[in-house]
C-alpha cells in the first residue's frame, strides 16, 4: 500500500495540479494572520473551514491525476480498485495533513497559546480536510468523469454543508472553535472525537463508492 | 469464465453468454473484428470490470495487464514507472528491464514516457506487464506498434512465459500470434467466443488504384476472401495460390497495383 501511495503521490507531484489548492489555503492563512491575530481557536476555525473545500479540491486532483487507461494498469498491479481507491485517499489525506500542520503550527510559532490549543487546531484542520477529501473522492472520477460537473458537484456539497451550519464534522468543529473567546470551551474534546469518527467513516464510504462505481464502469 | 454477459448502462450487449477457459501453459489468442467484445472480455478477466451476469473464477488477484492503447501523456520516466509498478506488485524491476532490453528499447530510459516514440512507449507498457511475476498475463494487442524484429521477440517472450507455466490471454489483429507456441486461437464474434480452434493461414493483401466499376469484376475473382474500397483505392484479400491470377486480372482490366503484402492470420 505504501508503494502504491508513493507512485500515486509521485504522479500528483509531477502534475503540479496540487499547487492551486495548496496556495489558496496558504493565502487564507497569510491574510488571516496579517496584523493582529484573533484568539487561537477562532482563527483556527477559519483556516479549518477553508481546508474543507481545499481538501475536496486536493482529492479531485489525486483521483483525476492518472489517465483512465493508465489507471487500469495500476489497478491490475495493485490487485483491485479498492486498494487504488485507498491509495488515492492516502495521498489526498497526506496532503491535507501537511497543510493542517502548516496551518496549526505556524500561527503557534508566531504567537504561542499552548500545546492544547495547537493540537486542537491540528485535529480540527485534519477533520475538516478529511471531510473535504471524502467529498472530493465521490465527485471525481470514476463517479463524475467531467471536470466541469465535478467542480459544480463539489461546490454544491460545500455550500450545502455551510448552509446546514452545525452538522458534523465540519460545521460542528468550526462552530465549537469559533465560539471560544478565551481558553478551551467545555466539550471540545468530545466534539473533536465524535467529528473525527464521522470524518473517518465519510472517507471510508467515499473509498467504497469510488471502487464500486469503477468496477461497474471499467474506469 | 461461465455464461458471462456484459452490458454497459444504456448501451448494447457487448458479451452474450461467454464460456472460456484459459489454461496455464499455453497462449490463448482471441481474434475478431473491431467491436466484437475482445477488449471488454480481457478487462473482465483482468478484474477491471464486473460482468452483468455470469461467473469468473481462478484468476489471480494481480495479473500482468496491457491495455489496448498505452496513453501518451505519462509524466514519469520509463525507469521510474517500471520501478513503481514492480514495487506495487512487491517485486523488483529487474525482470521488466530485461524485457525492455530484449524488445530493443532504443530511447533514454530516464526521460518522461510522454516524449518517447509510440513504439518505445508500447515497449515500456509491455515491460511492465511481462515483467510481473504473476501467473496470468492479459494482453490487449501486444504486437501493436512494434517493428518486425521487436514483434518477433514479443512472440518468443509469450511462448517462453506459456512454456514456464503461465496462463496467457491475448488479442491479436496482426497475425503475429501464429508465431507463438503452444497456442489456442479462438474467434470472438458478436459477443460470443467460438468453440472450435482456428487454423493458421497465409493470405495476400493487394492494394489497387482503380475506378469503382471494377469492384464487382475483381472481388469475384477466385480466391478473393475480402474487399474494401476507400476512395480511389480498392483493398483485396486473397488466398496465396490465387494472388498471381488476381494481379494479372487486375492489371489486364487497367487497375494499377500500389502494394502487395503477404500476411499470416487465423481462419
Amino acid at each position: 500500500m505504501i508503494a502504491l501511495a508513493r507512485y500515486l503521490g509521485a504522479d500528483v507531484l509531477r502534475s503540479q495540479r496540487y499547487l492551486p489548492p495548496a496556495l489558496l489555503q496558504l493565502a487564507v492563512l497569510a491574510v488571516l494572520h496579517t496584523g493582529n491575530p484573533d484568539p487561537a481557536l477562532p482563527s483556527y476555525s477559519i483556516t479549518s473551514i477553508a481546508l474543507y473545500p481545499v481538501g475536496a479540491w486536493l482529492a479531485v486532483v489525486c483521483a483525476n491525476a492518472e489517465d483512465d487507461t493508465l489507471r487500469t494498469i495500476t489497478v491490475t498491479a495493485a490487485g483491485g480498485r479498492r486498494r487504488v481507491a485507498v491509495g488515492v485517499a492516502l495521498v489526498a489525506g497526506f496532503a491535507v495533513l501537511v497543510l493542517a500542520l502548516v496551518c496549526s503550527v505556524l500561527p503557534a510559532v508566531r504567537r504561542w497559546h499552548g500545546w492544547t490549543e495547537m493540537l486542537i487546531g491540528l485535529t480540527a484542520h485534519v477533520e475538516c480536510g478529511l471531510a473535504g477529501v471524502a467529498v472530493g473522492l465521490v465527485c471525481a472520477r470514476p463517479v463524475i468523469n467531467r471536470l466541469g460537473w465535478t467542480a459544480v458537484a463539489v461546490l454544491a456539497v460545500v455550500l450545502l454543508t455551510f448552509a446546514a451550519r452545525k452538522i458534523p464534522p465540519v460545521g460542528m468543529v468550526v462552530w465549537q472553535l469559533s465560539e471560544a473567546d478565551k481558553g478551551v470551551p467545555d466539550g471540545t474534546f468530545a466534539v473533536l472525537a465524535g467529528c473525527g469518527a464521522v470524518a473517518a467513516v465519510l472517507v471510508a464510504a467515499a473509498v467504497w463508492i469510488t471502487a464500486t462505481v469503477g468496477d461497474r464502469r471499467g474506469i | 469464465m461461465e455464461a458471462v454477459r456484459k452490458r454497459f448502462v444504456g448501451g448494447p450487449v457487448v458479451l452474450d453468454g461467454v464460456n472460456l477457459t484459459v489454461a496455464a501453459g499455453e497462449v490463448t489468442v482471441l481474434t475478431g473484428s473491431n467491436g466484437s467484445g475482445k477488449s471488454t472480455l480481457l478487462q473482465i478477466v483482468a478484474g477491471l470490470l464486473r460482468p452483468t451476469s455470469g461467473r469468473v473464477s481462478g484468476v489471480p488477484s494481480r495479473v500482468g495487464y496491457l491495455p489496448e492503447r498505452f496513453p501518451g501523456g505519462v509524466r514519469l520516466s520509463a525507469s521510474a514507472y517500471l520501478r513503481h509498478m514492480a514495487a506495487i506488485r512487491g517485486e523488483s524491476a529487474g525482470r521488466a528491464r530485461t524485457v525492455l532490453a530484449r524488445l530493443d528499447f532504443s530511447d533514454e530510459i530516464d526521460v518522461p514516457i510522454s516524449v518517447l516514440s509510440k513504439g518505445n512507449a508500447q515497449k515500456v507498457a509491455l515491460a511492465q506487464a511481462l515483467g510481473s511475476e504473476s501467473a496470468a498475463l492479459v494482453l490487449d494487442e501486444p504486437w501493436s506498434g512494434l517493428d518486425p524484429s521487436a514483434a518477433q521477440t514479443m512472440s518468443t517472450l509469450l511462448s517462453e512465459r506459456a512454456q514456464a507455466g503461465s496462463a496467457v490471454l491475448v488479442t491479436d489483429h496482426s497475425g503475429h500470434s501464429t508465431e507463438v507456441a503452444p497456442v489456442r486461437p479462438l474467434r470472438v464474434h458478436e459477443g460470443k467466443v467460438g468453440n472450435s480452434e482456428l487454423e493458421p493461414t497465409k493470405f495476400v493483401d493487394v492494394m489497387l488504384w482503380c475506378s469503382p466499376d471494377l469492384d464487382d469484376d475483381l472481388s469475384t475473382v477466385d480466391g478473393v476472401i475480402g474487399s474494401r474500397r476507400d476512395g480511389e483505392l480498392l483493398y483485396l484479400r486473397a488466398e496465396p495460390e490465387h494472388s498471381d491470377a488476381l494481379l494479372a486480372e487486375a492489371l489486364g482490366r487497367g487497375a494499377s497495383v500500389w502494394a502487395v503484402q503477404t500476411l499470416e492470420g487465423w481462419t
